[in-house]
């Protein structure tokens, strides 16, 4: 089928590039709320990209458009260089397959067991045994750092936030996807946990060579973890550059947002 | 004036686009119905939950309603010395209207609530997105198996309703109020008809598919938070009831059009 989504054949614009966003343009209640207005973004292959921006800036709507939960009024999102078929629910889905997503709370399922949890996606789109299942599920809980056995019968609600998120990362990781995207993976959390989830970003990442788009607000985090760093304002991206960059940028809005966790930081040092 | 005449305006344009929402995703629920990968488990899952666990309910309800309508009806009959009418009138009622929208009732109520809250509770907590994300259709994983367990299952219900309000009418009619036994079923055969079952039971099944259509579309379309889910489950049997109970009026002038060639 010609309009299969496939990542094999990448164009040669976006060689490098696993995501791009061109001038995509994005509003609501008929054109009255304008989230974008004209976003581009080009997230390279292999690294950890963080998107920064103040809260209701849009960076969740950017997700929704990487997945193709969202359509562009007008623009276009290229995964691999190819655009997202979004007419087509058999193609959009088969593209979905090549991402994995940790949700800001995690978004396991209730009424399953972490296992269970886990499982899901091998159960929906891998012809497995129950045993190679297991296996599976359990080399994914101690990529994770968790213990299969003493975690893969225990319901969500049995677990604390951190080891929620690490369920839900190895949920996001175990059809072995190209891309990862994080919303708001460190939010509500505390230092340690937060720690914790910085280094299992940056873990995952190098272990399984993938590339990652992490939605935050948190720039200790990004400081922390980024290959890259885009800040997203008034619908457009006002910065693109490394940490190093990041930190220089001279935007009033990035500066405002530097200083304010430096005042954080001061404050703790005191 | 203008106010007034605006708000009825967008009252009413607000429920033709909720109409047109609620249509669209029960296409689309079609559509994906006779999709495969058919969800078996799933279906057997939700089949229980609104068959199995609302029965016990349903035999209360049904042998409380017969037994009070065999006391109404003797009373109001006894006056034109029709008492053995008693029987097949409850038995009548029971199979054309009562079976079916007490039914429907009853599991809005416990079912179709329960629906609107879990879908609502997934959605809020973000476990629905978390699924289209993995490429796992929502709408055929969550929607579909409530839909089809619903439409199968109120009929039998409706079924088990009439047979326990029956029941209930016959000792109460028999054993409280001194009708023959003879009597009571003498009539029976005479005035309900196979068409006045297949009546009830085209009834049920339609009330089936509007409760689980409604509890799932409130639920899979609820936003905001905890407070949201409350009000999705809320809106979700209000309107369904009120659905269920306009709609059984057209639905018998429909049915008996085609079924009875006469209104």
């Amino acid at each position: 089928m010609s309009n299969e989504f496939t990542t094999d054949m990448p164009s040669q614009a976006t060689d490098n590039h696993a995501i791009v966003l061109r001038n995509v343009h994005k509003s609501f209640g008929g054109g009255r709320y304008k989230v974008f207005k004209g976003v581009n973004l080009d997230v390279k292959r292999g690294e950890i990209t963080f998107v920064l921006g103040p809260s209701g800036v849009g960076k969740s709507v950017m997700l929704k458009h990487i997945l193709g939960l969202l359509k562009p009024d007008s623009g276009e999102v290229l995964i691999f260089g190819k655009p997202i078929p979004y007419e087509n629910p058999s193609a959009l889905n088969e593209m979905r397959k090549h991402f994995g997503m940790l949700f800001q709370y995690a978004a396991l399922f209730d009424d399953m067991t972490v296992y269970q949890n886990v499982a899901f996606p091998l159960v929906e789109h891998r012809k497995m045994t129950r045993e190679e299942m297991r296996l599976k599920v359990s080399e994914k809980l101690l990529a994770v750092g968790l213990d299969p056995e003493q975690s893969m019968d225990k319901f969500p609600s049995e677990l604390s936030g951190g080891m929620k998120k690490r369920v839900g990362l190895a949920r996001a990781i175990v059809l072995e996807p190209e891309i990862l995207l994080y919303d708001e993976p460190t939010t509500g959390l505390d230092p340690v946990t937060r720690a914790m989830v910085d280094d299992l970003i940056v873990d995952t990442n190098e272990k399984f060579g993938l590339t990652s788009v992490v939605i935050s607000h948190d720039i200790p985090s990004a400081l922390y973890s980024a290959d890259h760093i885009a800040f997203l304002y008034d619908g457009q991206i006002v910065f693109y550059g490394t940490t190093d960059e990041f930190r220089k940028c001279e935007h009033p809005v990035v500066q405002n947002f530097l200083q304010c966790e430096e005042r954080h930081r001061k404050e703790m040092n005191a | 004036m203008t106010g007034w005449i605006s708000g009825i305006g967008q009252r009413f344009l607000a429920f033709v686009e909720q109409t047109g929402h609620i249509s669209r995703f029960f296409g689309q629920a079609m559509y994906w119905m006779f999709k495969p990968p058919f969800r078996f488990r799933l279906f057997l899952e939700q089949f229980i939950f609104v068959a199995n666990k609302s029965a016990f309910i349903v035999c209360l309800t049904g042998v409380f309603s017969g037994m009070v309508f065999a006391i109404q009806i003797y009373f109001g009959f006894r006056i034109i010395n029709a008492d053995a009418l008693v029987g097949p009138a409850v038995a009548i009622g029971f199979v054309r209207e009562l079976g079916p929208v007490f039914t429907g009732i009853v599991v809005t109520g416990r079912a179709g609530a329960a629906m609107a809250a879990q879908l609502g509770s997934m959605r809020v907590t973000e476990q629905i997105d978390a699924m289209d994300v993995m490429a796992v259709n929502s709408i055929q994983y969550l929607v579909v198996p409530r839909i089809a367990a619903s439409f199968i299952a109120l009929p039998l219900l409706s079924c088990l309703f009439i047979f326990i309000g029956n029941v209930g009418s016959y000792f109460t009619g028999v054993y409280l109020l001194g009708i023959d036994p003879v009597l009571f079923f003498a009539h029976l055969q005479e005035i309900v008809q196979v068409r006045d079952v297949t009546q009830g039971l085209i009834k049920a099944s339609i009330f089936g598919i509007i409760f689980s259509t409604i509890g799932t579309f409130k639920g899979y379309y609820t936003k905001g938070g905890a407070e949201a889910v409350g009000r999705s489950t809320n809106e979700a049997v209000v309107e369904t009831l009120v659905l269920i109970l306009v709609g059984d009026y057209f639905l018998t002038l429909v049915i008996r059009a085609f079924l009875y060639r006469t209104l």
